[in-house]
């Protein structure tokens, strides 16, 4: 990917200090810093107190593949005057395939993660991330919950049943 | 450098996923812990949700009330719309009918009859038949002046309920003087009274059926009972509930019907409930409400009994009536039960007696079901010029009758009624068998039975070879003359047809039901599929029988079950029993419970009292016996028994049950399965090791009605099957049920939650697994699915010696 000398590099910093180097374009995806740059608040060096490194380098992954993408799609239009149905359905699925992939983190990290899209306001992130833990809940009982996202159930046998039975229309067996 | 982790997600995390959610969902994950508790129920987040889905809630929100308690109680009030029967604790074996007949101010006909003892005119209605040819009952005089009663008395007289009082005179339909149809009606449950309107209501029916005798005079045939909501027949378990609510009390019926909190309390995954229809026999009885703490069944008997002289029972004994009720009261002793307090003595006198009656009772029934082949459909097709000369009304009351649609126009019912004629004419056979389909199809509109007998013609020509006789009535002769023939061969005959509530029917498990069978797959049918059976005489082998009797107590007390019946039946060496939920200290009474099977070993949980629990029974003396698996940690629930025989090691065990929530799962697979396994293993070292019970898996696809739906479900995990095959099957055990049929469904067990046996939807959960050094020597490893009275079956196996 080819990409003209002249675009600014913004250094991004984790709160454990450590330093990366995105595009203006990466960094215009955190709705966030894209705020500060438009607000012209910052030039190059923004430091990020509430990302840790790791996962700000998974947010700017996510976000490199997914201006990847939208600039390959775009250059394709560009190319061929239109965009042809099946190309752009193609590299549709690529990506859901790729963002399918990068889900494939532990619940921590999933959650770290939704933290961080939610801090930077990254939306094609917060909505992935959420979703996946969410289908991590559904359709399960509280205990397989539990075991799912690592909980000590802090409640007492009469404290559960007590809220079970508020909603027991949540807990009837269907077929 | 890490971050120390939280013990669970951020809150700001919950809020976030939180939206993502669906209510049902919410209110699980509101269960977690007390974080997920405040975040997943917050007001903030189900205030939208309450508005959204009830707008009118905006007025009661503001004062105060939390919005997901307010959606909670909309939610179930709207769930409630859908009409949720009430749990069913009447069972139609608990009640007696009375019905009298008068004439003027006499008393022509008063019978009681036991509920179980009227015939159902099908299965899936609240309508039965009386007969009452053997009483000789003579009308003189004109049918107007007729009058009836029906009452139904709860057995142990705790209660009663007036059917019909003697309010308003029959009516006959077409000129048919042989019926008089009379109906009343009926007050409706509760505070609704004032909302149905006339022809809405509950009415009860009552058709007196008039023939001639042999002297020319008329007599009274029969009486036909039924409970009518809007002109249709009602279905049975909805004229059981009708009847529950006066006669067990509305606080039964009403509030019974959320059970908020259900916890793997049960040991099965499916609640334990039970179908009420009814088998007359077989099913098991609920016991009685007033005694079921009871230990001494035989008392009780004799308590109801006086109770039932003293009632208005003897005031009926004006005319014919008292030779019924002497007849009636015969049949109502209870079944033979040999339970803790009876000795061995008594206990076989009483078994004789009741055979004796059983005898007489299913004389009585098929001689009835001779006659209840309905007469009108007799009618309409000798005469179905008469059809056309009827008025619409009298037409529709026909076709009610009959069971098919009573929509339409005078040309339509018409033309329904003749072909429903012909369509009986031509499967006559099969008539008896379309019935017991309806009740599965019973959603669908009864338009559908042309269909449903359609369908019965097919799966009783496949299934029922010894229907070779055209005829009904000859079939039915002849079951009728080997009823009543005296040897001990037939009896013992008959008492397997009286557990099977399908007497000359198609049986449900003869019939492939699997979501995703294979081309191969076929049903097990015991009555075809097992080997002649061996003379004893000649070679030497055992015979093993195993079942999870899911509370044996239970068992013991219903009706239609009798252990010495199944030994005569079966003639089994070894009985090993499974879930028997006896306490310690009822062991005593349960040592001599099959003459002649002196030896038994029981073991009971005693972490948790009245649950689970294991059995041997055996008439060969063991050589030794031992409890558990000889590891503290798995032996406090009496899940094993194992005896020693001079040429093998047999194991009678109850796997535990992952539970609900799969929450033992990890227990089952990596604690019990590995350490029976081992304890197998060690056995075998000195003799052949069998292992039956109840193992609580279904072992693959086949094993099962509902593969794909079970995934998740205790029993069919993959975790379960697999650790099933690498303790079990693949250390040298054989599945001898599966050696001998590879492609054979057959299930031993039916949860009641999808119908029970009826529709034959069940698991394969109870094995036979012998080492793989006398797999050979098993002649036959077999199912029993017909014995009823849990919702295990028994399974055996013969194995020579």
């Amino acid at each position: 990917m080819a990409r003209s000398s002249t675009e600014n590099m913004i250094t991004l910093m984790s709160s454990d200090g450590e330093e990366f180097m995105v595009t203006e374009k990466v960094a215009r995806e955190c709705t966030t810093i894209r705020n500060m740059l438009e607000d012209d608040c910052v030039i190059t060096n923004i430091p990020l107190p509430n990302v840790t490194s790791d996962i700000l380098s998974m947010v700017i992954e996510y976000c490199m593949e997914h201006v990847a993408a939208a600039e390959k799609a775009a250059a394709e239009t560009a190319e061929k005057g239109s965009s042809s149905a099946p190309a752009a359905a193609k590299a549709n699925k690529d990506l859901e395939e790729w963002d399918k992939a990068f889900m494939n983190v532990d619940v921590y990290t999933l959650c770290d993660l939704i933290l961080a899209a939610n801090y930077l306001n990254v939306s094609g992130l917060l909505d992935l991330t959420i979703q996946t833990a969410a289908n991590l809940i559904k359709g399960k009982s509280p205990e397989q919950i539990r075991k799912t996202f690592h909980i000590q159930n802090d409640l007492s046998l009469e404290e559960e049943e007590k809220i079970r039975s508020q909603t027991p229309w949540a807990f009837e067996k269907s077929e | 450098m890490k971050p120390e982790r939280p013990k669970t997600p951020p809150w700001e995390v919950l809020l976030l996923i939180s939206h993502f959610l669906q209510p049902k969902t919410l209110a699980k994950a509101s269960c977690v812990c007390k974080s997920w508790r405040e975040v997943f129920s917050s007001d903030h987040l189900w205030r939208p949700i309450c508005l959204a889905s009830y707008p009118c809630s905006s007025h009661l929100l503001v004062s105060g009330l939390s919005p997901y308690h307010l959606f909670s109680l909309f939610f179930s009030a709207s769930k409630r719309r859908y009409n949720h029967p009430s749990p069913l604790d009447l069972y139609l074996n608990q009640l007696f009918f009375t019905v009298e007949i008068f004439h003027g101010e006499e008393t022509l006909v008063s019978v009681l009859k036991p509920g179980e003892g009227a015939v159902p005119k099908d299965d899936c209605t609240f309508r039965f038949e009386i007969d009452l040819t053997a009483d000789n009952v003579t009308l003189v005089g004109g049918i107007g002046e007729l009058t009836v009663g029906w009452m139904v008395v709860m057995k142990g007289v705790d209660g009663a309920f007036a059917m019909m009082e003697r309010e308003g005179k029959g009516r006959t339909v077409g000129g048919d003087q042989t019926k008089v149809w009379f109906n009343e009606k009926l007050p409706v449950p509760g505070c609704c009274k004032g909302l149905m309107h006339d022809g809405t209501g509950i009415e009860a029916e009552m058709v007196v059926e008039i023939g001639e005798g042999d002297n020319g005079k008329k007599m009274v045939e029969r009486v036909g009972l039924g409970l009518m909501s809007g002109c249709r027949y009602v279905a049975l378990e909805d004229g059981l509930r009708y009847l529950q609510y006066f006669l067990l009390g509305n606080e039964k019926t009403g509030t019974r019907n959320s059970e908020p909190f259900l916890f793997a309390d049960t040991e099965q995954a499916p609640p334990k409930r039970q179908i009420p229809i009814l088998p007359p026999h077989g099913s098991p009885a609920r016991p009685y409400s007033s005694s079921s703490s009871s230990p001494m069944p035989l008392l009780r008997a004799s308590f109801s009994l006086l109770l039932l002289s003293n009632h208005r029972l003897l005031h009926w004994n004006s005319r014919g009536g008292a030779s019924v009720v002497v007849r009636n009261i015969e049949k109502m002793k209870p079944q033979p039960r040999s339970s803790y307090s009876s000795r061995p003595d008594s206990r076989v006198a009483v078994t004789k007696q009741a055979q004796q009656s059983n005898e007489a009772c299913v004389e009585s029934v098929l001689k009835e079901d001779t006659i209840s082949i309905s007469s009108e459909i007799e009618q309409v097709r000798s005469d179905p010029d008469k059809l056309q000369s009827m008025t619409i009304r009298e037409l529709r009351e026909i076709t009610r009758r009959v069971g098919i649609s009573t929509k339409g126009t005078k040309k339509e019912l018409v033309s329904a009624l003749l072909s429903s004629a012909n369509v009986t004419n031509d499967g006559k056979d099969s008539s008896s068998s379309a019935t017991q389909n309806i009740p599965s199809k019973r959603k669908e509109s009864y338009s559908a039975i042309e269909e449903t007998v359609e369908d019965a013609a097919i799966i009783s020509k496949s299934t029922i070879k010894q229907k070779k006789s055209r005829n009904k009535d000859n079939l039915v002769q002849s079951t009728v003359i080997k009823a009543t023939s005296v040897t001990e061969n037939t009896q013992l005959e008959l008492s397997t047809d009286l557990q099977d509530p399908l007497v000359g029917q198609v049986e449900p498990w003869t019939i492939l039901t699997h979501k995703n069978p294979k081309p191969e797959w076929i049903p097990y049918n015991p009555r075809s599929m097992r080997p002649p059976p061996l003379c004893r005489d000649n070679i030497k082998f055992v015979k093993l029988l195993s079942w999870n009797v899911n509370g044996l107590r239970a068992l013991l007390k219903s009706k239609g079950f009798s252990a010495i019946q199944l030994a005569q039946r079966e003639d089994f060496d070894v009985l090993c029993l499974q879930e028997t939920k006896i306490q310690e200290k009822d062991v005593k009474y349960l040592k001599e419970l099959i003459e002649g099977y002196t030896n038994s070993f029981w073991t009971c949980s005693v972490s948790k009292l009245g649950y689970s629990g294991t059995a041997i029974i055996s008439r060969i003396k063991p050589i030794s016996i031992s409890y558990g698996l000889g590891v503290p940690d798995h032996d406090s629930e009496g899940r094993l028994v194992t005896v020693e025989f001079d040429n093998f090691y047999l194991l009678c065990s109850y796997v535990p049950n992952s539970g609900d929530g799969l929450k033992r799962l990890n227990y089952r697979v990596t604690e019990w399965d590995p350490s029976l396994s081992n304890y197998m293993k060690e056995l075998e070292k000195s003799k052949p090791v069998i292992l039956t019970g109840d193992l609580n898996c279904a072992h693959q696809e086949i094993d099962i009605f509902n593969p794909a739906g079970n995934k998740r479900s205790a029993g069919f995990t993959i975790e379960e099957r697999e650790s099933f095959e690498k303790c079990y099957l693949s250390r040298g055990f054989v599945d001898t049920f599966r050696k001998q049929h590879p492609n054979v469904v057959g299930y031993t067990y039916w949860g009641y939650r999808h119908g029970g046996r009826k529709t034959n939807k069940g698991w394969r959960l109870d094995y036979f697994l012998v080492s793989d050094s006398i797999a050979d020597k098993v002649y036959d490893s077999y199912i029993l699915p017909d014995i009823a009275g849990s919702d295990h079956c028994p399974i055996g196996v013969v194995l020579k010696l």
